[in-house]
């Protein structure tokens, strides 16, 4: 009694992996080198986590020039900037991103430079700034009167109302309280005590507006306008991530190679290693370096998935190979009809698999924006490259390394090698 | 495997039980109405009237990308921290050497050397030398001799001290923060500690992320405000609750008019529930603060109202530093003298001169600290805060420097810049959560239409397994409190993905052993069998890449990671275990064909 199935795979003509799988072998291989070409030449697109800088999501309540936004931008000091719709034309809404990190332009430095050495031209005023952790400038200033921080204020803060918001003294260095010995060290109840101004560099702290705020006041100006979403990393911050983003992907390659040194003998090791890297290398190639979709957090995040699932896709189709892999199977040519047997045998859980997961992440592309839909097309995408690879790469793989690399189990004199019989001595 | 299905089916229903049970708060939380979830968001406690009394407290909590909120990572400046440390060890041994009558000439913190960590001193003579090495050096642990050169002594922090206070000074922002944060009624606020010198803060529900960094960068928490002892508008409140009192004390001011203190005192726990209570009764222009009501070891901590103007006339902005004194015999309790800044100096000479006989409450981060009557006008700048309480007085002591340390350095022991920041808009939000809702709704849709068209009524079983497999997610994460998140719901979703691979090898193995005319019994043993190295395989892999994914990420991609990985074991778990128990319940008449 044999039992009739809805299928789309139609078993009495099988494909021949085994054949095909080295022309993809090449086809993969090529496209490997053009990432490993493009990746330095024509370099990711860097999402904000790991450029650093600011982003903001803004709607307008009215119609908006993309080159009256780039204006006020400019006109502000963000020379560096980008601005794109996001959404729809009707909806008003853009996203601008600007890479500097600080509310200060290099001319507003300078500026209060000279407004300092105006207000203070006995203090020998110092102004210290580094525009990567850019919410503060250090004012320093020589043998300071008691009152300068008040001075400061009025002179900097008061003045600069866009741009600057307190004035903190460096508490401790202020006064300096003196005991002035007379007569003598010894004669201690005599010593009077005295406040003496400090004559030494007092450090003061000004307190900057934030970059996102200092940008959406000036946005204000175009029309009114509401802040859906602001991020702001800091050179320090985006360096970090950068360098814990490649770790976490080194990471998951050495444990997935552990996992395949245990899980496989040296024939399929390779194969599975070489499917597993070429797989999350090509969809950086497709999704961040022809596509130009930014990279960011979640994109290693999507990587480091395409990783699991792509060694998954080609365990289940090693584990097929080697269970039909009995001990009658000689020469290469039975090889490769049990390779092809195999995938044919798991083709259609490859197929089902990979579209029930793409009905998962296609809709998360369709319906949501920014660094989740990157993420969703950068699964997707690498899904489909995953089992594309599974199916021929990874066969391709294993009949290469087989056929070249195989030594003959040692068998007792008398017996019969496999190379005997490819050798047609038998 | 047949004989033990009714057992496993009972396993399977136990456990769903179970998952209702976790999972209650979380339905009942996602089911309020947006005025609801409001309360909710802004009095965590109110949640409570919202359940059942048997159920559990915790559930899921929307991320801050899908109910809009403020991520921060704060930078501590370390070694601002240990400068502080170095300067106030410097004041101590400048008092040391004063109260031993130890002749000096300066006693310095050196500000500008070696990242502010040294003290030096300048002795008047050899025998001063001589008297600090043989009496007072081993009270200086926390120093490490540098240098000696004629009479000047030069010291930098001890190394053991500097790791210390780094450590302390990333701890004490932490706590000073969430003190702050308390007072902005955040829900849920998360801050935590990240690397060495980093504060990661997370405010969800919270829109404004400028109002948030100058809530918790602010220096000034001192604020000096008048008592509105003329309002009586508490003696015609009716409906005390019954926990509270009220009370009047009477006192004289000095032109002999009679003048009322009247407050409310309740028990410490039930200061939201009076901050709830007073709301819509107190009258314009007056506001009304909290302070504790003085206590003995061991008795019940009771708090009470004051009752203010609300101007605010004087703040912390205003005060150029605070020192603690040890008290005079006739007044034997320590006290914090304050030094008010020029314009201080005047504002508080003004007010005092004004408002002489009333009294003033000293406010210290919204709580009032104390609030003593002005007995004559103070135009010396200096006011103090006397340690009060019935405590020993080495506990006034070290309550007196931790409140001048907090006025002095604003309460933050050391600097912070804003490194990172994200705020989603509410709007957004809402919008990223609509956008979750109709993702996931068109995968399932899909997957399920998929797998029943494919597979007929094992199909089904299939799509049972993955609703078991979602419930099972569901309720751990409930369970735990966790939090979803956009990219946790597109984990969930792949989870639902990857898990049907498991169905899928699975029913493909069935198809071939009946392809090759086993029965259908036969089929399904062998079809979990086989397939199970292989499930067990594609969840080991994904577990790997999750398991780094949860090392490496902060925020979005851990709760990507969480729910992968909570979605690994319970896809073995329904995939594997669960789905059998359907195949087996058809089986269990012996039937010898299977829809598949």
């Amino acid at each position: 009694m044999s039992q009739k199935f809805f299928t789309f795979f139609d078993l009495k003509s099988p494909i021949d992996f085994a054949t095909i799988g080295p022309k993809v072998l090449t086809g993969g291989l090529v496209l490997l080198a053009v990432t490993v070409l493009l990746l330095p030449t024509l370099g990711l697109n860097w999402g904000l986590d790991f450029s650093g800088g600011s982003e903001l999501q803004v709607q307008f309540k009215t119609p908006v020039e993309p080159g009256a936004i780039r204006s006020v931008l400019e006109k502000e000091g963000f020379g560096k900037n980008q601005v794109q719709r996001y959404g729809s034309e009707s909806q008003n809404e853009w996203l601008i991103r600007v890479e500097r990190l600080t509310a200060l332009s290099d001319d507003d430095v300078k500026r209060l430079d000279d407004k300092l050495k105006a207000a203070f031209p006995d203090g020998a005023p110092k102004l210290e700034f580094s525009a990567s952790e850019g919410d503060r400038v250090i004012v320093l200033l020589k043998a300071p009167a008691i009152d300068d921080a008040v001075a400061l204020q009025a002179a900097l803060v008061a003045a600069e109302a866009q741009l600057m918001k307190t004035v903190e003294e460096d508490a401790g260095l202020r006064l300096r309280r003196t005991r002035a010995v007379d007569g003598g060290a010894e004669n201690t109840d005599d010593a009077v005590l005295r406040d003496e101004p400090y004559q030494g560099t007092v450090k003061f702290v000004v307190q900057l507006q934030g970059v996102s705020d200092k940008l959406s006041k000036s946005l204000a100006s175009l029309g009114e306008l509401e802040v859906r979403r602001v991020d702001f990393v800091d050179a320090r911050v985006a360096e970090s991530l950068r360098t814990d983003g490649l770790l976490a992907l080194m990471l998951a390659l050495a444990g997935i190679l552990i996992y395949l040194a245990l899980r496989f003998d040296i024939y399929f090791a390779p194969g599975a290693l070489i499917a597993t890297l070429h797989d999350p290398l090509l969809a950086l190639l497709f999704v961040f370096l022809i596509g130009r979709f930014e990279f960011d957090t979640p994109s290693v995040a999507a990587l480091l998935t395409i990783v699991g699932y792509s060694v998954n896709g080609v365990i289940v189709i090693y584990d097929r190979i080697r269970e039909n892999l009995t001990a009658d199977v000689l020469t290469m040519d039975d090889v490769k009809k049990v390779v092809n047997h195999a995938v044919n045998d798991t083709f259609s859980r490859s197929v089902i698999t990979v579209m029930t997961t793409l009905m998962t992440t296609i809709p998360v592309a369709i319906f949501t924006s920014g660094a989740v839909r990157t993420f969703a097309v950068t699964l997707s995408v690498g899904f489909v490259i995953g089992t594309l690879s599974a199916l021929f790469i990874a066969p391709a793989l294993y009949l290469f390394f087989r056929k070249n690399f195989y030594v003959a189990p040692v068998v007792a004199e008398g017996e019969v090698t496999r190379e005997d019989r490819e050798r047609g001595v038998v | 495997m047949q004989n033990t299905v009714w057992i496993r089916l009972i396993v399977v229903v136990g456990l769903l039980g179970l998952a209702a049970y976790v999972m209650t708060p979380s339905v009942i939380y996602f089911g309020l109405s947006p005025d609801e979830t409001r309360e909710v968001q802004k009095d965590t406690a109110a949640f409570k009237k919202y359940l059942p009394s048997w159920a559990p407290e915790s559930h899921i909590v929307p991320g801050l990308d899908l109910q809009g909120g403020v991520h921060m990572v704060l930078g501590v400046d370390l070694d601002k921290a240990v400068s502080d440390r170095a300067r106030r060890v410097s004041n101590r041994l400048r008092t040391d050497l004063e109260e031993k009558k130890v002749a000096f000439t300066a006693v310095d913190h050196l500000g500008e050397e070696g990242k502010g960590d040294r003290v030096s001193a300048t002795f008047g003579s050899d025998e001063a030398i001589a008297t600090f090495d043989k009496d007072m050096a081993e009270n200086y642990a926390d120093l490490s001799e540098v240098s000696r050169s004629g009479m000047t002594i030069t010291w930098r922090v001890h190394p053991d001290w500097v790791a210390k206070v780094r450590a302390d000074a990333v701890d004490q922002t932490i706590k000073t923060i969430s003190n702050r944060i308390d007072k902005m009624h955040v829900t849920e606020p998360s801050i935590t500690k990240r690397g060495d010198d980093q504060v990661q803060v997370q405010l969800p529900g919270f829109a404004n992320p400028e109002e948030a960094k100058a809530l918790i960068g602010r220096t000034a928490q001192l604020e000096f405000q008048m008592c509105d002892d003329e309002n009586d508008f508490m003696t015609r409140l009716t409906d005390l609750p019954e926990w509270s009192k009220l009370e009047t004390s009477g006192y004289q001011r000095n032109n002999g008019a009679y003048a009322q203190d009247i407050y409310i005192d309740f028990p410490e726990d039930r200061l939201k529930d009076v901050r709830q209570y007073l709301v819509g009764k107190v009258p314009s222009g007056t506001v009304v603060k909290y302070g504790r009501l003085n206590s003995r070891p061991g008795e019940e901590i009771r708090w009470r109202t004051h009752t203010l103007k609300a101007e605010v006339n004087l703040t912390g902005d205003d005060l150029v530093n605070a020192q603690v004194a040890m008290g005079s015999p006739e007044q034997p309790q320590p006290y914090v003298a304050i030094e008010f800044s020029p314009t201080g100096r005047q504002l508080f000479g003004d007010l005092t001169t004004k408002n002489v006989g009333k009294r003033m409450a000293i406010v210290l981060e919204d709580v009032v600290d104390s609030a003593p009557v002005i007995n004559e006008p103070i135009t010396g700048g200096n006011a103090s805060i006397t340690m009060g309480g019935s405590r020993t007085r080495e506990e006034m002591i070290k309550d007196a420097n931790s409140l001048a340390l907090v006025l002095k350095a604003g309460a933050l022991p050391a600097p912070i810049t804003f490194r990172e920041e994200k705020t989603v808009g509410a709007s957004l939000g809402r919008d990223a959560l609509d956008a979750a809702k109709s993702a996931s709704m068109l995968g399932i849709l899909l997957v399920f239409g998929f797998l029943m068209i494919y597979y007929r009524l094992s199909g089904a079983i299939a799509c049972v397994g993955l609703v078991l497999n979602l419930t099972f997610i569901f309720a751990i994460l409930s369970w735990l409190g966790g939090t979803v998140t956009l990219p946790g719901i597109a984990g969930l979703l792949l989870t639902v993905g990857m898990a049907n691979d498991a169905n899928v090898l699975i029913n493909e193995r069935i198809r071939e052993d009946l392809r090759a005319g086993k029965t259908a019994r036969s089929a399904v043993q062998g079809g979990y069998s086989t397939a199970f190295s292989a499930i067990l395989d594609s969840n080991i892999t994904t577990a790997i890449a999750g398991i780094v994914l949860w090392q490496y990420g902060s925020g979005p991609i851990q709760n990507f990671a969480t729910t992968l990985l909570i979605g690994v074991v319970t896809t073995v778990f329904t995939a594997v275990f669960c789905t059998r128990i359907f195949f087996d319940l058809l089986l269990v008449k012996d039937r010898d064909t299977l829809s598949i």
